[in-house]
């Protein structure tokens, strides 16, 4: 017993020696030379219907014409390229250039995937404050903004012929337009996702993360303060009062306006393109007003960051520059309908004449983007839930907010531990 | 001098001479054999092995080991992944070397007893006569080590790493922990909270969809298997039609029907004069909503499966009970039933184990969801799709492998446990 | 008498009602899903099975826009999974010959091993194989696909042969052996017609899983000309806001048809293949 326990650690120890004189050898050899011209740059666009991607390959073509550089552009659906670039960029698969909403950012600087962009002013001035300020990680620059989102109230003219100016006046329309028996409804939107009450929350003095000195502090979160209370209770009465069916989505709510059975919609610009194929006479406004303030929605920006594997950050740089000039981005907007941060865009007429993108557009300018630290990815699932308690009378607000928060912060320790 | 050496020789044994020859590289033993051809051809194997594999032992071996050392150099994942497959490799060549050895043995003694030492034809006609299975089933060995035994040993590994989204590479390097994960992880208040609800759901789920699916195909096997029933053929084919349908395109269009205001099942409802039911935001409903959909996904390979079974029943049995006048149950309780179940039983099991890690179709029905209050599972979430949604919204990785493993030892242990379980009831079986 | 014969025609009427409404049931859904592929739109939502408006628009679109891949998708899919069921078939019967009639080392646990180890949950482990998929230089490659999945089936598909195997008496083999057949002989002419039935189910078995999958090759395939259908359909509904739910439905019913054609015609050797397979392991 002894005997044999003896030569196996003899083994043990033989194997483990050997071991130690395992490894790289770690010569100085720095081959890549990143300022050099690349002969290929890769591009990851969305893989939609293919309108957004069928025009960065038109762009792709333009860049090559004038650079000599061949750009690949493949379609990669915008919520799986974080995953993929974490699989493809060590295998030296990734692309050098990706696009994701910027609210993932804060996770693709942490894992290291992509990498600051160097853009002076005469470049990051053509956008709008807010965006740039989206794609800020750490204060740094991590990429340049293509498209902004945010919901606005969409109605149908024949059902609303003047949008209300108040949230007020929202709720007193709904109330009177409202049968539930006939499916007839006068505004509905996605009571249960923080992402569409986000406005009321703000207007009633709530908040996700507290700002200090420019920072996001994940320790201050005001989702469970007297103002997001107060808001949620104005959702929850929307529900009591049938005016919005509990469990509602997105796909529920466009069906019905597409049957013109609803007046009014809170909802965001992909959704129009569906709305216009149903032949609803559309218009597009702000959000009423809430507590007298203009409403202030959550915006996603969707942005074209540089990799952290691309081996000609220069020159990808170069390109990202060309796709997010102007007129890249307006033609981009011809194309797709999706609305530029860019200041001279967004007070061009193809925009400003255009009451239904000037709508959104109008509402994107006073909205906050979503935090992108990484702890926002702990906040929706317990948020989005306690709004369900709420509209389905499960749990009172102040119940099921502080609930929530108490989730998210475990969630958020459990993430740090 | 001479008949010294053979003196020597001769205590020591042309065997052992051989055998360590061969220890020392293989080949050496078989030629000192004079089979020069084998010897020639295995030395070849061995230099080609190293010099092939060389470089990845060499990252491999250190990498399992270090996990890397530069940050933004060194990969620490595809460290280990590599470690692991050089351990395999070594594994299977150590294999072969044991082989060699014990080939050299066998001839050395072969030579002792003074018989001439096979020639390369007569090796070549063993290997593929005797090692015939071996050479058969290698291919579809070497796949499984790699396809089946390799991410299990990753995910085991990753067990006991700290990957996670601050420690990922390649900003990071991820460092062994031992067995922090599993202590840490059951010491969360969010794990406490839900476990027991979850456990008590998960079992109530394996249970139900598995026994109810089997039931229902083995019903409706007996149902149409009756003689007087007519276009068997046509009714046992739209039946079997829910197994031809992707079960993802099923989930995601049972989670448009079922849609709590507007689906067509609570319109049904509605026209048959009943109230709508909250699939999807109650938990007791849309347990039962994602049990029928699990009926409705699983009864048709029972069908099939005991339609084969009961056609395969000897009906002089059946014609025994008649004579002795048994009711239609007592024939079904003690003829059809035994013998379904006892000829199917490893099946069973599979299928068991198989629902207790459905993530698929609770997943694609409604997330695990409605959510319940105060809790981090969903009101359908069963032990896996939790474990996934916890330990993959927060990127712990290294938690959901611990989970993982843990859930895997349990279910496979109880499943092994049955697998005998069934087999020695079978050799009873067989000798009634 | 009377009464008995009532009874009897009762319970006959009985069974039939249940068959109707069990076919009912199992026909409603696919029937809505060919509703929802014809609804105009993006979003189904249409309270009626047959649709207002009916249109053939969305398979139009999946056949004829530039935009669409879905002959790519399609060709790709139906390259990998007959590939791959031949392959599986291949190594499968040839496996369970050897586990049905030799003795060899391992031959009692191997295969209830492998079986057990992969009742592990399996989400941490894809990351594995894309790891050893690019060690082998095989990402983006079907090739690299097919081999995963040829891999993966052999345990519960190599134990289901063997039990038919079982069921064919080894006096054949042994007859032939004395006549001098080869162990290749015995195995591809006398064992392999006798087990068609086994072989339909596996060859379904294997053609039937990359036509469904679609978590695997979203990982492992890059280039969209590689991608297969499983995938691009998943993509048209996992868009964050825009469910192009009406699309996929068409891509849908394109997929389970032949699907459903090729498994409805073999299914006479499915029931006895199956269930030989299953009851002797």
């Amino acid at each position: 017993m002894s005997k044999k326990f003896l030569s196996l650690s003899m083994g043990l120890v033989l194997a483990l020696s050997l071991l130690t004189a395992c490894g790289p050898k770690r010569d100085a050899d720095q081959v890549s030379n990143p300022g050099e011209k690349p002969e290929k740059l890769v591009v990851w666009e969305n893989a939609d219907d293919g309108k957004q991607i069928g025009h960065t390959k038109k762009l792709a073509a333009e860049f090559e014409k004038k650079t000599g550089i061949k750009v690949e552009v493949l379609p990669v659906s915008l919520l799986k390229q974080q995953e993929k670039l974490t699989l493809d960029g060590p295998a030296g698969k990734g692309a050098d250039l990706v696009t994701w909403p910027h609210d993932q950012l804060g996770e693709a600087v942490i894992k290291g995937l992509i990498q600051p962009i160097q853009a002076d002013a005469s470049v990051t001035g053509q956008f709008e404050e807010s965006s740039l300020k989206a794609l800020t990680y750490d204060g740094k620059l991590m990429g340049l903004p293509k498209v902004t989102e945010s919901i606005a109230l969409i109605y149908n003219k024949k059902l609303m012929p003047n949008p209300p100016e108040t949230f007020e006046e929202l709720y007193q329309f709904a109330k009177d337009f409202t049968q539930p028996a006939e499916k007839k409804y006068g505004v509905l939107f996605e009571g249960e996702n923080l992402y569409y009450t986000y406005f009321l929350i703000a207007a009633n003095g709530g908040y996700i993360f507290k700002e200090q000195n420019g920072k996001l502090n994940s320790d201050e979160i005001g989702l469970n303060n007297a103002g997001t209370v107060k808001a949620l209770t104005e959702i929850q009465k929307w529900y009591q009062e049938g005016l919005i069916p509990k469990g509602v989505k997105a796909d529920v709510i466009n069906g019905l306006f597409k049957e013109g059975k609803v007046a009014a919609v809170i909802n965001g610009p992909w959704a129009i393109r569906d709305y216009q194929s149903a032949n609803i006479d559309l218009g597009v406004a702000p959000i009423p007003k809430a507590g007298g303030k203009e409403a202030q929605t959550l915006i996603g920006v969707k942005g074209w960051y540089l990799s952290a594997y691309s081996k000609s950050p220069k020159y990808a740089t170069e390109l990202m520059k060309f796709l997010t000039s102007k007129e890249a981005l307006k033609s981009r907007f011809g194309q797709t309908g999706e609305i530029p941060p860019h200041k001279e865009i967004l007070t061009d007429p193809v925009i400003a004449g255009n009451p239904l993108v000037n709508g959104f557009a109008q509402q994107a300018k006073t909205g906050v983007p979503m935090p992108s630290i990484p702890e926002m990815g702990q906040v929706w699932e317990p948020i989005n839930n306690a709004h369900t308690f709420i509209a389905t009378g499960k749990q009172t607000p102040e119940q099921a907010l502080n609930g929530a928060v108490k989730i998210i912060r475990e969630k958020i320790k459990v993430q740090k531990q | 001098m001479e008949a010294e050496i053979r003196t020597t020789a001769g205590s020591w044994g042309k065997r052992k001479t051989a055998a360590c020859l061969s220890a020392l590289s293989m080949g050496l033993g078989q030629m000192y054999n004079k089979q020069w051809l084998k010897g020639i051809l295995l030395l070849i194997l061995q230099f080609s092995y190293l010099v092939v594999f060389f470089d990845l032992f060499n990252i491999g071996l250190w990498g399992i080991v270090t996990l890397g050392e530069i940050p933004h150099e060194d990969h620490s994942i595809e460290l280990l992944a590599k470690g692991i497959i050089s351990i395999l490799l070594i594994f299977i060549g150590l294999l072969f070397y044991g082989l060699n050895i014990r080939d050299a043995y066998q001839v050395g003694a072969m030579r002792e007893k003074g018989i001439r030492p096979p020639g390369i034809w007569e090796t070549y006609r063993t290997v593929t006569d005797k090692g015939f299975p071996y050479l058969v089933i290698a291919p579809a060995m070497l796949l499984l080590v790699f396809v089946v035994l390799f991410p299990i040993m990753f995910m085991v590994l990753l067990a006991f790493t700290n990957y996670d989204l601050y420690h990922q590479p390649p900003v990071k390097l991820v460092d062994w922990v031992g067995l922090d994960n599993f202590v840490n992880f059951f010491r969360l208040d969010m794990w406490k909270n839900s476990f027991v609800s979850v456990f008590s759901w998960t079992v109530v789920w394996t249970l139900m969809s598995t026994t109810v699916q089997i039931a229902i195909g083995l019903f409706l096997a007996v149902l149409i298997n009756q003689k007087r029933v007519k276009f068997k053929k046509f009714i046992r084919t739209v039946l079997i039609l829910p197994w031809a349908v992707p079960p993802f395109v099923s989930c995601i269009v049972f989670a448009g029907m079922f849609n709590d205001n507007f689906g067509p099942v609570n319109q049904m409802l509605n026209d048959l004069g009943f109230a709508s039911i909250p699939w999807l935001t109650d938990p007791f409903w849309c347990k039962v909503a994602i049990l029928l959909i699990q009926f409705w996904l699983g009864f048709p390979f029972s069908l099939a499966l005991y339609t084969g079974v009961l056609q395969a029943i000897p009906s002089d049995l059946y014609e025994a009970a008649q004579v002795d006048g048994a009711t239609v149950w007592q024939k079904f309780r003690h003829i059809t039933l035994p013998m379904a179940l006892y000829a199917t039983a490893p099946l069973l099991i599979v299928q068991y184990a198989g629902n207790f890690n459905n993530f698929n179709v609770i997943y694609l029905f409604n997330k695990g969801g409605p959510a319940v209050p105060e809790q981090t599972a969903g009101g359908t979430d069963i032990l896996i799709s939790w474990v996934y949604k916890l330990t993959f919204v927060t990127f712990k990785y290294n938690y959901a492998a611990a989970i993982s493993i843990i859930i895997g030892l349990i279910v496979t242990v109880l499943a092994l446990i049955q697998f005998r379980n069934t087999r020695s009831f079978k050799e009873e079986g067989l000798i009634q | 008498m009377i009464r008995a014969k009532l009874r009897s025609k009762l319970s006959l009427a009985l069974t039939y009602l249940i068959l109707v409404v069990g076919m009912v049931v199992c026909v409603y859904p696919v029937l809505w899903v060919i509703g929802a592929s014809l609804s105009p739109g993006e979003s189904v939502f249409s309270s009626t099975l047959i649709p207002k408006n009916a249109t053939l628009d969305h398979y139009l679109w999946l056949f004829t826009s530039p935009d669409s891949q879905y002959v790519t998708w399609y060709a790709n899919t139906l390259k990998i999974a007959s590939i791959n069921a031949v392959l599986s078939v291949l190594i499968t019967t040839g496996t369970a010959y050897i586990f049905s009639r030799y003795s060899f080392v391992g031959r009692k646990y191997s295969l209830m091993t492998f079986l057990a180890l992969q009742m592990f949950p399996s989400i941490m482990t894809m990351v594995a194989l894309y790891l050893l998929l690019n060690m082998l230089n095989l990402l983006d490659s079907h090739w690299g696909l097919i081999l995963i999945y040829a891999g993966a089936q052999i345990p519960f598909n190599t134990w289901l042969v063997k039990g038919y195997f079982d069921t064919i008496p080894r006096g054949l083999d042994e007859a032939a052996k004395i006549d001098g057949a080869s162990h290749a002989t015995i195995f591809f002419r006398i064992l392999l017609p006798l087990a068609r039935p086994i072989i339909a189910v596996v060859f379904l078995f294997n053609f039937m899983g990359p036509m469904t999958d679609f978590l695997l090759p979203q990982i492992v395939l890059t280039s969209p000309e590689n991608q297969t259908l499983a995938v691009g359909l998943f993509n048209f509904i996992n868009d964050q806001f825009g469910k192009r739910f009406t699309l996929f439905a068409a891509g849908s019913v394109l997929v389970a048809l032949p699907v459903a054609i090729v498994f409805l015609s073999l299914q006479r050797y499915f029931i006895s293949g199956l269930t030989a397979g299953a009851s002797k392991g």
